[in-house]
């Protein structure tokens, strides 16, 4: 089995991290892909599930399913009326001899306002918001997953122009808020050059504008994973994988990244026979060429600093004047 | 050329069933049926009520915001020993708390084993109730009915609103709703009409692929099988499946 070493850190959670970012899109949605990972790579990790996507079945990677919409009173006015009854609930179902890993899924189910009261209740305990020591803090059994559906960013932008309150049009989004305060994203796309039923991303994203979705795609054994980690110094990394979910193989693909020749292959042999004119050169031209010396390589020679080589020609004026002469 | 063309059923799973048959009995799934104006798919849905082999165990209610009761028995036709019961809900538009349509008109309704849900455009709702967002109409409709009432749901939807420049309210409940689906979905049917327009022997396409909801009870053995069919109504409205 293919193993990254830093996926495998990552997806078995014995680094402390306290909030992940998953990014993802209808083409490639994480509860059909990237979820089970966590669960895969550590069994003991107690996994509760906040299904506000997927209210009906239990998925197999997680130990709790809550289904939100029964705990939340819509009609609350305050974050505690509304959201109180499922974060005790959460609580609840937390085991504190294990670590817990909270998925929610997903989090443009929670209004703006209250992101960061939500994602701040679920992180800590009551306790862990009293105690005043760092080092207890640090000890937290808990990581916070939230799913981002990037398909729903337009409304955000929509929201702010239209939004008559000040206050809420210059309130950060969503995403703006998970970004900056998340330890670890993960951003998930599809692999379309592999796709045989579309030709490249303009074709997709033809299809998705009548919202046709093509056929291939939520495909869990092959998909890309852009990782982003934070780490405690401030350094920022960022890792590329292709991600197989059913096999559990990750291929780091930060490296195998291949820069294409913008201007095609020079191989010119698949025009034989098909123009006027010859498209080719013979061994002695190509070394003559290769010989040739340009005019700008003269002034690299001199080591230090630049300068200006010019030489001076029969019909060139020379002005002994300096134009920079003070005239009076 | 229409007598060449061989005759294909319609097949979601590896296991060559329409419904799912999860081995655990307490598994929910949700379809999608999405088409636009002129591809109005009722042959698709007598297809899923009357083509899948376990379909006498299944209690199919087919419900409707646009069509009403008189309309939807002329043309659903059940075979032989299928129970299929009709419920209108042109009416419940009018409703102005979406929690009542439930306690009305689905209240004979006391237990979700084999209950399948086939339900017509309930994205209307977004314009009918006032200040209703798509994340309530999940929470408050159609999960409350798969929780109570139903083991399956079909929803047909009418993809004509979805727009990818969001400028009201409402456009963006509208585009939401549909993204939601995807999200949500065991299984995606999406029906087109033909590029390039008109054909003597196609009437147009039917895509079944895989949606993106959580896929961890699949197997090898037991997954959606994502496929692209030709079909052709005939004129006595019989339809046709080819590759």
């Amino acid at each position: 089995m293919l193993k990254n070493y830093q996926v495998f850190q990552l997806f078995s959670l014995k680094e402390n991290t306290s909030l992940i970012l998953t990014l993802d899109t209808i083409l490639q949605t994480a509860s059909a892909s990237i979820l089970s990972e966590f669960k895969q790579n550590n069994q003991s990790l107690n996994v509760v599930y906040l299904g506000f996507d997927n209210a009906v079945n239990k998925p197999l990677y997680c130990d709790f399913l809550i289904k939100c919409f029964a705990f939340i009173d819509v009609s609350g006015k305050t974050f505690e009326d509304k959201y109180g009854k499922l974060i005790e609930l959460v609580n609840s179902k937390c085991d504190n001899n294990k670590h817990n890993l909270i998925i929610v899924d997903n989090i443009n189910n929670i209004e703006n306002e209250y992101i960061l009261n939500f994602v701040n209740s679920l992180n800590n305990t009551q306790d862990d918001m009293i105690s005043s020591s760092a080092e207890e803090n640090n000890n937290s059994n808990r990581t916070l997953l939230t799913v981002y559906h990037k398909d729903n960013v337009d409304f955000e932008k929509y929201q702010e122009i239209s939004s008559s309150n000040l206050a809420i049009s210059l309130f950060p989004t969503t995403l703006q808020l998970l970004t900056s305060s998340a330890n670890i994203i993960l951003d998930i796309n599809p692999v379309i050059t592999d796709n045989k039923f579309v030709d490249d991303e303009e074709d997709v994203d033809e299809h998705l504008s009548k919202f046709h979705i093509p056929r291939g795609f939520n495909n869990s054994s092959n998909y890309q994973l852009e990782l982003t980690h934070k780490r405690k110094s401030g350094r920022v990394t960022t890792f590329k994988f292709i991600m197989d979910s059913e096999k559990h193989e990750y291929i780091d693909n930060t490296k195998v990244v291949k820069v294409e020749n913008p201007f095609g292959n020079n191989d010119i042999s698949e025009f034989d026979g098909m123009t006027t004119f010859n498209l080719k050169s013979t061994e002695k031209q190509k070394q003559a060429k290769d010989n040739v010396e340009l005019p700008f390589m003269e002034a690299q020679q001199f080591s230090s600093g630049g300068a200006i080589v010019y030489e001076f020609e029969k019909d060139d004026d020379y002005d002994e004047e300096d134009p920079y002469e003070d005239p009076f | 050329m229409v007598a060449l063309q061989q005759s294909q059923d319609l097949i979601v799973f590896s296991d060559h069933k329409i419904l799912p048959k999860f081995s655990n009995q307490n598994q929910q799934s949700i379809y999608s049926i999405l088409y636009n104006n002129g591809t109005y798919p009722l042959w698709l849905i007598n297809k899923i009520i009357n083509d899948d082999a376990d379909n006498t165990k299944y209690n199919f209610i087919v419900s409707s915001f646009i069509n009403n009761n008189k309309f939807m028995k002329q043309n659903i036709k059940p075979s032989n020993n299928v129970d299929v019961d009709f419920i209108d809900l042109t009416l419940s538009l009018q409703a102005t708390d979406i929690s009542t349509i439930i306690d009305t008109k689905y209240k004979n309704i006391t237990k979700k084993e084999g209950n399948i849900l086939v339900i017509e455009q309930p994205e209307l709702l977004l314009s009918s109730v006032e200040s209703l967002t798509t994340i309530n109409l999940f929470q408050q409709f159609i999960n409350k009915l798969l929780l109570s009432k139903f083991q399956h749901v079909i929803i047909v939807s009418n993809i004509d609103y979805y727009s990818t420049y969001i400028n009201s309210f409402h456009q963006y409940q509208y585009t939401s709703f549909y993204q939601s689906l995807q999200y949500k979905s065991d299984v995606l049917f999406t029906v087109k009409s033909l590029k390039t327009g008109f054909a003597k022997d196609i009437s147009g396409t039917l895509a079944i692929t895989k949606g993106g909801a959580e896929n961890s009870h699949y197997t090898d053995k037991f997954k959606v099988v994502e496929n692209e069919y030709f079909f052709f109504v005939n004129k006595d409205s019989s339809v046709k499946l080819f590759y």
